[in-house]
């Protein structure tokens, strides 16, 4: 069987930021902190690839990076067929925009729009009219439980329904690629675990890919493939893929790794 | 303590923008109230010391209208009227000094009472003392040059005696009298006077070329012929010139020494009362940028202080923290506003413009320390209030409600409430007490006062209507966004939230901005209405006319009339000749072109005849509604000694206007003669009906053919433009504040949008990934300005109209001035486009700044 096409390739993303606090010691690397070092990846059509690391290993710094969001200093990332270093930050939104869904941090939704027009943001933002697009936007809702929700603002919300809500406002223009950042990361282990399910669904349903990253084991284990992120590096000998993915193997890679 | 400085400090490192931006609201608000009102004081202090370079600090004298009068009695009531504070006697007598070598001098002799105490001022004593006021006191001050010229040192006497009246002359019944007899020399009332003391060459004692003796009102009244006593009043701090003199004229002839004309007087007041108006809006501009940009940037943090509360601390800890920030902020604003203000007055006056219109100087920079510091801490009061009224609004929350306050729960308004607040606060306290404080000089009773109150009410009134039911923004402000729904659905949908999510917020910048919207299109009517004022008049008094003046060396006589009269280009000849009598200015003329086609008796040759036979008079226009008289009143007139009542014939301008005056009355050259000893076949000025089809040009040639020395031939025409000039002129000192004004709500919009733009911070990230473009955001809050310049340009031409009916009606009622109302609209659509340019402007500074944010970090910042 042939494998599925590249989306999105990453290599050798550096990332510093100048440390202010850190001057100790003379040399040329004072006061910058290496928050990426030399990291590349892939990831294919439909392909859920999951990241894992600590706090502050700089997963959300890469996700940042991959989406064209913030740039890395070296190293490029190609989009599809774009490559996203090489044009600028308007062409780069542009790019983000077709093939990109964001699960943020943070449900981050916006407080004065009801849970739908949250849902729609991204079509208008996109130019279009979201009349055109209700079907689409019934069937997410639906898929997420949140149908009668629909007119509530989201300071109403529970956590779990705030992120069900947030993850439909990536679907919403149906991108290629979703990526999300924690997005278990201020639920319950219930709720999260249900969230969890609901990727795995959303793979099986759309066929898009999903790029996770995530500070629990149990939450990597549901990718068909775990990277492991310590200190801004990502090394891929020590990826897991395979059958006997699961939580238990994830833990142990951990302990192997001293993470 | 060490807690409460660490997180001031961390405040204000938080963010430097913020920190700039709050920092120049106030110290703008501030400089704009300060410069004002420096330069203000400036003016009338200079206005002020040139008259009592001149004179003394007199406002008026009063000559009683009978002359029979009990002096005594009159000044004890005077002495008892609150709004004097000083009352004294002058008499003038001319006379002559004998020293004992029997060198003769002649002089002036001013008796002063009180006059050792000198409470006017009149007098300085280089040398020597000041007499006493006894009756029978005879010594008396010189100024140095005359005592010189007599050889007398202090002590020395000398003899004064009256000037026999053959000498003096006084005109009675059209003659300069020499009595039948002369009088005998020793028959002349005389006085024996010791030198007491020297003058400083200032005041009293530089009139007449220093020839002045100062003495006791009882020796002026001894050494007098014609006793004309004079009662000078001085004011007491603060009241109302012109309603003084109002009070007095029942029983007094009132002279004024501020200037010599009512016209003048007339003008300088109009513009002072617009300057304080214009002052008052200032005030109340500045406190509200001030308290606006304060209560925004501390309702935006609030999240940080809910964060506080939730750490432990109280809502006292919490207060301080803030309440010292905003004070610090507030006096280095105020410090900040204080230099800019004394810096913006050094500009204005660099710039020659004074509170009184271009063209009067100002000779001093004193700065009013006392009121520059009652402004410098009402903008700290401001700024602590904008402070206090977010936390007095949170006081009963609980740390959770606010930490949620803005992010998740708008309808926890922590501005709601304010309105009212700054409503009351602002549109009838500030004003009502600032104009309480220096109230507006006015000439016809309450009738400044009625129409301020007619102003702030129509705006206070659409103010309410706005920002009471802000729910009028978000509906309003559809109606220019309908425009763009199809082109930017995105833009439209955002500002739409943004409209029904913080009306209040829009609703003020709106009105910030329609403020000094509504100020420049009021002050456009004003000109306009004016213009057009000087439009009608020049039609009536001006048009056709040519008006010629003599070489002072050589004036016209009547045979000069007739040979213009015989030119074909002229119709009528009228002559003029001027006397500035009291604070009236009298021209004589002639009946019979008066009543000739065009003339004001055209028609009516009964009240031709009736001018030259009776005392009677034409009054201008101005004069008339000055003086309040209408046809068949009777004025007072002083004639010499006595006071005459001449009857109001007419009220026209169609003869007669004197040259740079409009305030003027005509009577008949005999009546001159009669009443004024005026020699009624000369005269130097001229004016000129011209007949019809000839042009100015060839008048103008032809006269001057005739070869008499004229310095000056000006057209009809010429003199309306230079009227037209002068009103630019003057009120350029206006546009100059308006558009400082301008600038300061500026500001204040530039404030407000970039702190809710600044707090918005996080949420744009989110935007930004969610795939919009930096330019579709700056899109977005331009496209937000543009309703903001929608709802103030509507605003302003809704309260526009109605404002400037009631101001151009005012004016009427106060000028005096038959003003039309002229509705600008030319300058309306200026202004409209000038607040929309203002609203973009505004709308810049965040944009840039917003555009210029990494996305990643916005999704990052702290919730
Ligand atoms: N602007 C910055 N300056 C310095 N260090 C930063 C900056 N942003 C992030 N970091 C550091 O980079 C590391 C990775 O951050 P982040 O990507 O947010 O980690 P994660 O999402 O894995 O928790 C952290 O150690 C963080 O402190
Ligand atoms: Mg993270």
């Amino acid at each position: 069987m042939p494998r599925p096409p590249i989306i999105l390739e990453a290599e050798g993303l550096e990332r510093f930021e100048i440390d202010v606090a850190s001057s100790n010691g003379a040399g040329e690397d004072q006061g910058v902190v290496k928050i990426l070092d030399a990291v590349s990846l892939t990831v294919r059509e439909g392909e859920f690839l999951t990241i894992m690391g600590p706090s502050g290993s700089g997963k959300s710094t890469l996700l940042h990076c991959l989406s064209g969001l913030d740039r890395a200093q070296k190293g490029r990332v190609r989009l599809g067929s774009t490559e996203l270093y090489d044009i600028n930050e308007t062409q780069r939104t542009l790019v983000r925009r077709r093939f990109l869904g964001f699960v943020l941090q943070f449900f981050n939704l916006l407080p004065d729009l009801t849970v739908r027009e949250n849902i729609e943001l991204p079509l208008l933002i996109a130019g279009e009219r979201p009349k055109f697009h209700a079907d689409r936007i019934d069937e997410l809702m639906e898929v997420f439980g949140i149908q009668g929700l629909e007119k509530r603002q989201p300071h109403t919300l529970s956590g779990g329904e705030m992120q069900w809500v947030s993850v439909a406002r990536a679907l919403s223009t149906r991108p290629s690629l979703l990526l999300a950042d924690e997005p278990t990361g201020n639920l319950s282990s219930r709720a999260g675990a249900e969230c969890m399910e609901h990727f795995v669904a959303l793979r099986k349903r759309y066929g898009i890919a999903i790029l996770l990253v995530t500070h629990n084991p149990r939450d990597a284990a549901y990718g068909d493939r775990v990277l492991f992120l310590a200190d801004g590096k990502l090394d891929p000998s020590t990826q897991l893929e395979g059958p006997d993915l699961d939580a238990a193997a994830v833990f142990s890679r951990l302990e192997e790794l001293g993470i | 303590m060490r807690l409460l400085f660490f997180l001031v400090s961390k405040n204000w490192a938080s963010s430097h923008l913020r920190l700039v931006l709050t920092w120049l609201g106030v110290a703008l608000g501030v400089a704009v109230v300060m410069g004002i009102h420096i330069l203000d004081h400036n003016t009338i202090l200079s206005q002020l010391e040139r008259r009592r370079w001149a004179y003394g600090e007199v406002d008026f004298e009063l000559r009683p209208k009978n002359t029979q009068i009990q002096l005594d009695a009159a000044l004890a009531e005077l002495r008892k009227n609150p709004d004097l504070a000083s009352v004294g006697l002058l008499n003038r007598a001319s006379i002559r000094m004998k020293n004992e070598a029997g060198t003769v001098a002649r002089a002036f002799f001013y008796g002063l009472s009180p006059l050792a105490r000198n409470p006017f001022g009149h007098y300085r004593v280089a040398r020597g003392k000041a007499p006493s006021d006894l009756e029978t006191e005879n010594r008396v001050l010189l100024p140095d040059t005359l005592a010189e010229a007599l050889g007398l040192a202090i002590g020395d006497r000398f003899i004064a005696e009256a000037l026999p009246l053959e000498v003096l002359g006084a005109c009675v019944d059209g003659r300069l009298v020499s009595p039948d007899r002369k009088e005998k020399a020793e028959d002349l009332p005389r006085a024996e006077l010791v030198l007491s003391g020297i003058l400083e060459p200032v005041r009293l004692a530089r009139q007449h070329a220093g020839l002045v003796v100062i003495g006791s009102f009882g020796l002026a009244n001894h050494l007098g012929r014609h006793p004309r006593p004079v009662v000078q009043v001085d004011r007491a701090e603060g009241v109302d010139p012109d309603r003084l003199a109002a009070s007095f004229r029942e029983d007094y002839v009132v002279e004024t020494e501020r200037s010599a004309l009512i016209g003048e007087d007339a003008d300088e007041r109009a513009f002072r009362n617009g300057v304080k108006v214009l002052g008052a809006l200032a005030l109340v501009l500045g406190m509200f940028v001030i308290f606006h940009t304060l209560s925004h940037s501390l309702a935006e943090r609030i999240r940080r202080l809910g964060i506080l509360r939730s750490l432990g601390a109280t809502q006292s800890q919490v207060s301080q923290v803030f309440l010292l920030d905003s004070f610090l902020l507030a006096v280095f604003g105020a410090v900040g506003g204080l230099f800019g203000g004394i810096g913006m007055a050094l500009a204005l006056e660099g710039l020659g413009l004074t509170t009184l219109g271009f063209g009067k100087t100002i000779g001093s920079f004193e700065l009013p320390w006392g009121d520059m510091i009652v402004i410098a801490l009402l903008g700290v009061g401001f700024t602590m209030m904008g402070a206090a009224f977010p936390l007095f609004k949170i006081r009963n929350l609980s740390p959770t409600r606010i930490l949620h306050a803005r992010d998740l729960a708008p309808p926890v308004d922590l501005m709601r409430g304010v309105h009212v607040f700054l409503l009351v606060l602002l549109v009838l306290a500030v004003p009502v007490t600032y104009l309480a404080l220096t109230p507006l000089l006015e000439s016809s009773g309450q009738g400044a006062v009625m129409i301020l109150v007619q102003v702030v009410g129509i705006i206070a009134l659409a103010f309410a209507l706005l920002l009471l039911t802000p729910r009028l923004v978000p509906v309003l402000g559809s109606f220019p966004l309908a425009l763009f729904r199809r082109s930017q659905a995105l833009g439209c949908f955002l500002v739409r939230k943004q409209l029904l999510r913080s009306p209040g917020r829009i609703g003020t910048s709106v009105c910030g901005l329609t403020l000094v919207a509504l100020a420049m299109l009021g002050l456009r009517s004003l000109t306009a209405s004016l213009k057009g004022e000087i439009h009608g008049f020049s039609q009536e008094a001006l048009a056709e006319r040519l008006f010629v003046r003599a070489d002072s060396s050589e004036l016209l006589p009547r045979q000069a009339w007739q040979r213009i009269q015989d030119l074909p280009e002229v119709e009528t000849v009228l002559p003029l000749l001027a006397l500035h009598n009291s604070d009236l200015l009298m021209v004589g003329t002639e009946s019979l072109p008066l009543a000739a086609k065009g003339g004001v008796f055209e028609g009516a040759p009964d009240l031709a005849r009736r001018f030259s036979k009776e005392r009677t008079l034409v009054l201008s226009r101005r004069l008339a509604s000055l003086r309040k008289a209408s046809v068949g009143d009777r004025l007072p007139i002083l004639v010499g000694s006595r006071v005459e009542q001449y009857e109001v014939l007419a009220v026209s301008d169609r003869d007669g206007f004197f040259p740079d005056e409009r305030a003027f009355a005509l009577i008949d050259l005999r009546w001159m003669k009669q009443d004024f000893c005026q020699e009624p076949n000369i005269v130097r000025d001229m004016s000129l009906r011209l007949a019809k089809g000839s042009s100015y040009r060839d008048a103008e040639r032809s006269i001057r053919k005739l070869g008499y020395p004229l310095s000056w031939v000006q057209s009809g025409q010429n003199i309306e433009s230079f009227y037209l000039k002068d009103v630019d002129r003057d009120f350029f000192f206006f546009d100059v504040l308006l558009y400082l004004l301008l600038v300061l709500a500026g500001v204040g919009q530039v404030n407000l949008i970039t702190l809710f733009t600044l707090a918005r911070e996080r949420e744009i990230g989110v935007l930004r990934a969610l795939g919009l473009t930096r330019q579709d955001f700056v899109k977005v809050l331009l496209l937000e300005s543009l309703v903001l310049g929608f709802l103030a340009t509507l605003l302003t031409l809704v309260i526009g109209l109605p404002l400037s009916y009631i101001l151009v009606h005012g004016l009427r009622e106060v000028s005096g001035l038959s003003v039309p109302f002229v509705f600008p609209m030319a300058e309306a659509m200026a202004v409209s486009l000038l607040i929309f340019v203002v609203a973009l402007l505004a709308s810049l500074l965040p944009a840039l700044r917003v555009a210029g944010l990494p996305p990643a970090r916005a999704v990052r910042a702290p919730e």
